[in-house]
C-alpha cells in the first residue's frame, strides 16, 4: 500500500508511546526509534515520509542528524520536536529546511498539521524524483548523434548550424530531431527544453 | 571567744569549702547549684547569717533571683524581677551605685522607709543587711551577695573579709557561666547558619538543574497531552473507538506517574532536614544522581562510564545529603568540560572498596583542570572560578564528608582534567 510513513525518533518513552496512536489515527502509519543510529539502519521508504525527529537524542543529536541525511533523503521533510527550545537551536535546524520545530509539550494538532504539510512535501518530491528517472530512461534510448543534435537544439540553434558544427547535411540533422523529440515524448521544444533542464539538474 | 583550735578548725573547713566550689565551677555545674553551695557554707561560718546572692539581667536592669537556701521565699519572690531603679531596697542600691550598702538597723534606717522591703524584712525577723556588689573583671556589676541579720549590726573585720573572699567566687562562677551560656547561643546560631547555607547551595544547584528538571518534566506533559488530544479524536470519530480511547487514558495515568515520580525524587533531594544515619547503598545512590542529571549530561555531550563495584558494602550516613555531595562532583566536572571542543568530554565515576572499612569514589573529567597552586583553595567558601558561580558547593560538600568522618580531596590527572576523591569510613561513630 502506498499508506504515507512516520518516522519518529525520540529518546523519551511517553513521546514515542503516545505519537503512535496518534498518528495511525490519522491515516498514516507509525515507525518509532529510540536512537539516530536504530533510525539509520532503516532504509528509505519508497512511498511519501516525513520525520518527527527529537533535538536531544542520547548518540547523535537531532541537528547533527538531519545534516547527514540532508542529501539523499530529500524526499524525508523533518520535523523538529524539543524539551528545551532555545532560539539558536531553532534558527539552525529552520535554516537547515526543517518544516517545524514544536517544543514540547506541543498541541497535537499542530504536530498533525505541521506532518500533513511535510507528507504533501514528500509526495511532490518522490513524484518529481519518478518523473526525472522516467526522462532518464527516455535519454538513454538516445544514440551518441541524437544526443548531440538534441545539445544543440535545446541550446537554440538552427539546423543549419548544428549541421556545420557536427559536419553532416541539414537533412540529416532534421531527421534525427524528429526521432529526438519521438523518443524524448517532447510535445514541443520548449517542451524539450524543459525535460532537458531537469535532466541536467539530477545528472 | 572562739578558741585557736576553733578557730582553725573553722578556717580549714572555709578553706575546704571554697576549693569545693572552685571545683564545681571548673567542673561545669549549673549555676543556681553553685551559688546555694555558696551561700550555705558562708551561713555554715557565720552562724545567724542568712545569705543571699542576686544576679543582674544587663539589658534590661532587673534584679533577678540568685540562690537564698534560708530566706523565705516570700523575700525571693517579691525581689526577683525587680528594676533596679528606684531602689526598692539596699541590693538595688548597691548595683546602681556599684558600692557596699550596710544597713545596720533596718527599723531605723530612713532610705528605706518608702519602700515594701523594710515591711518584709521586719516581718520576718531580720534587723540588718549588708550587701556587696559582685563585679566582673571587667568591672560591670554581675549581681549582690547579702547577708541578713536577726540582730542590728554592722560586719566585722572578720565578716567583711569572708563577704570579699565569697563575692570574689561568686565572681568567678557567675563570669564562667554567662560565657558558657554565650558560647552556647554562638554555637547554635553556627549550627542553623551551616544548614541554612546548605540549604543555599541546594537551591543554588536547583537553579543550575532547572533546565534539565524543566525538561525531564515536559516529556510525561508532552505525552499527557498527546494522550488526551488523541483520546479526543478517537471518542468523536464515527463510530467512537472507545479501546483506542480507554488506552490513551492509561497510558496518560502512566505519564502522570511518571512525572510524579521526577518531581518526587527532586523534593527528596532538596528539602532542608534534619541528618539521617542509616545504611546507604553509595552504587545506587550514585546511580540516581546520573540519571536526575541525564539531560545536563546529554546537552553538555559528555560520554559517561561509570564503574561500581559489585561487592561495595554499604555505609552508615545520611543518604540525601551524600548524594548531594556526588551531585555537586558531577555538575563540576561538567562545568569543567563545558568549554572543551578539541577532545572527548568524557566522565568516569567509580565506586571501589577501600580497605576493609572504608567506601572511595572518584569523579575523572577530562575537562579545563585547576590551576595546581589552588588545590587547597579549592575547598575554601566563596572560592569560585565560574564566573556566575557562588562558591559554597565544594566547601558544603567537604564539611558533609567531614562529618561522616571521610575525606574530600582532588587531583590534577595525567592526562587533561581533574579527579575528585571521596573516602568514607563503612561505619561512622556518634554522627552530629
Amino acid at each position: 500500500m502506498t499508506t504515507p510513513i512516520v518516522f519518529v525518533v525520540d529518546d523519551d518513552v511517553s513521546v514515542r508511546e503516545s505519537l503512535e496512536p496518534l498518528i495511525r489515527w490519522a491515516g498514516w502509519k507509525p515507525e518509532t526509534f529510540s536512537s539516530a543510529r536504530e533510525f539509520l539502519a532503516r532504509p528509505a521508504p519508497d512511498v511519501p515520509s516525513c520525520l518527527v525527529l527529537d533535538v536531544d537524542l542520547p548518540d547523535l543529536s537531532g541537528l547533527d542528524l538531519q545534516e547527514r541525511i540532508a542529501a539523499d533523503r530529500t524526499d524525508m521533510p523533518i520535523l523538529f520536536i524539543t524539551g528545551y527550545g532555545d532560539i539558536p537551536m531553532t534558527v539552525r535546524a529552520m535554516k537547515a529546511g526543517a518544516v517545524e520545530f514544536l517544543t514540547k509539550p506541543f498541541a497535537d494538532g499542530v504536530l498533525l498539521d505541521a506532518i500533513r504539510l511535510a507528507i504533501e512535501q514528500s509526495r511532490a518530491a518522490l513524484a518529481e524524483k519518478a518523473e526525472v528517472n522516467e526522462l532518464r530512461g527516455r535519454y538513454a534510448t538516445l544514440t551518441r548523434r541524437e544526443r548531440e543534435v538534441m545539445a544543440g537544439v535545446v541550446a537554440g540553434r538552427l539546423n543549419k548550424q548544428i549541421a556545420a558544427e557536427l559536419g553532416t547535411s541539414e537533412i540529416t540533422v532534421k531527421a534525427h530531431r524528429g526521432r529526438v523529440m519521438r523518443k524524448m515524448k517532447a510535445a514541443s521544444l520548449a517542451d524539450l527544453v524543459r525535460s532537458a533542464a531537469r535532466l541536467d539538474t539530477f545528472v | 571567744m572562739p578558741t585557736d583550735i576553733e578557730e582553725r578548725t573553722r578556717a580549714e573547713a572555709l578553706l575546704a569549702g571554697e576549693r569545693r566550689l572552685l571545683e564545681m565551677v571548673a567542673s561545669g555545674s549549673p549555676l543556681p547549684v553553685v551559688l546555694d553551695a555558696l551561700c550555705s557554707l558562708v551561713e555554715s561560718s557565720s552562724h545567724g547569717c542568712h545569705c543571699s546572692v542576686l544576679l543582674v539581667d544587663p539589658v534590661n536592669m532587673r534584679l533577678q533571683h540568685g540562690a537564698a537556701p534560708s530566706l523565705p521565699p516570700s523575700l525571693c519572690e517579691a525581689i526577683h524581677g525587680r528594676s533596679v531603679v528606684p531602689y526598692w531596697g539596699p541590693c538595688a542600691m548597691a548595683v546602681h551605685q556599684k558600692t557596699q550598702v550596710i544597713v545596720s538597723d533596718v527599723a531605723d534606717d530612713p532610705r528605706w522607709e518608702p519602700y515594701e522591703w523594710r515591711g518584709l524584712t521586719l516581718g520576718l525577723g531580720l534587723r540588718s543587711c549588708w550587701t556587696t556588689p559582685i563585679f566582673s573583671l571587667a568591672g560591670t556589676v554581675l549581681g549582690t551577695f547579702a547577708l541578713y541579720q536577726q540582730e542590728p549590726g554592722s560586719p566585722t573585720p572578720l565578716q567583711q573579709g569572708l563577704i570579699g573572699q565569697f563575692t570574689h567566687i561568686a565572681s568567678i562562677a557567675i563570669e564562667r557561666w554567662q560565657s558558657e551560656a554565650a558560647l552556647k547561643t554562638a554555637d547554635e546560631a553556627l549550627g542553623k547558619l551551616r544548614s541554612e547555607l546548605a540549604h543555599v547551595a541546594r537551591v543554588a544547584t536547583l537553579g543550575a538543574l532547572t533546565a534539565s528538571i524543566a525538561h525531564e518534566v515536559n516529556q510525561p506533559l508532552a505525552g499527557i497531552i498527546t494522550n488526551a488530544g488523541t483520546c479526543l479524536r478517537m471518542l468523536a470519530d464515527e463510530p467512537p473507538d472507545l479501546e483506542g480511547a480507554r488506552e490513551t487514558a492509561r497510558r496518560t495515568i502512566r505519564d502522570g506517574n511518571r512525572a510524579a515520580a521526577v518531581i518526587g525524587r527532586l523534593r527528596a533531594l532538596f528539602t532542608n532536614r534534619e541528618t539521617a544515619a542509616e545504611p546507604v547503598d553509595l552504587n545506587e545512590a550514585t546511580r540516581e544522581v546520573i540519571a536526575l542529571s541525564w539531560s545536563e549530561i546529554q546537552r553538555g555531550r559528555v560520554l559517561v562510564r561509570t564503574n561500581l563495584a559489585a561487592d561495595l558494602p554499604h555505609v552508615t550516613g545520611d543518604r540525601i545529603q551524600l548524594q548531594q555531595v556526588v551531585l555537586n562532583l558531577l555538575l563540576n566536572a561538567l562545568e569543567a568540560m563545558a568549554g572543551v571542543d578539541d577532545r572527548i568530554r568524557q566522565l568516569a565515576v567509580r565506586t571501589e572498596r577501600e580497605g576493609d572499612d572504608r567506601v572511595r569514589l572518584t569523579v575523572q573529567d577530562s575537562g579545563a583542570g585547576f590551576d595546581p597552586r589552588d588545590l587547597d583553595r579549592l575547598f575554601e567558601t566563596f572560592y569560585t572560578t565560574k564566573s556566575g558561580g557562588m562558591g559554597i558547593g565544594l566547601s558544603i560538600s567537604r564539611s558533609i564528608i567531614e562529618r561522616h568522618q571521610g575525606r574530600l580531596w582532588a587531583e590534577l590527572n595525567d592526562g587533561p582534567g581533574a579527579t575528585f576523591f571521596l573516602s568514607i569510613p563503612r561505619r561512622v561513630r556518634g554522627m552530629r
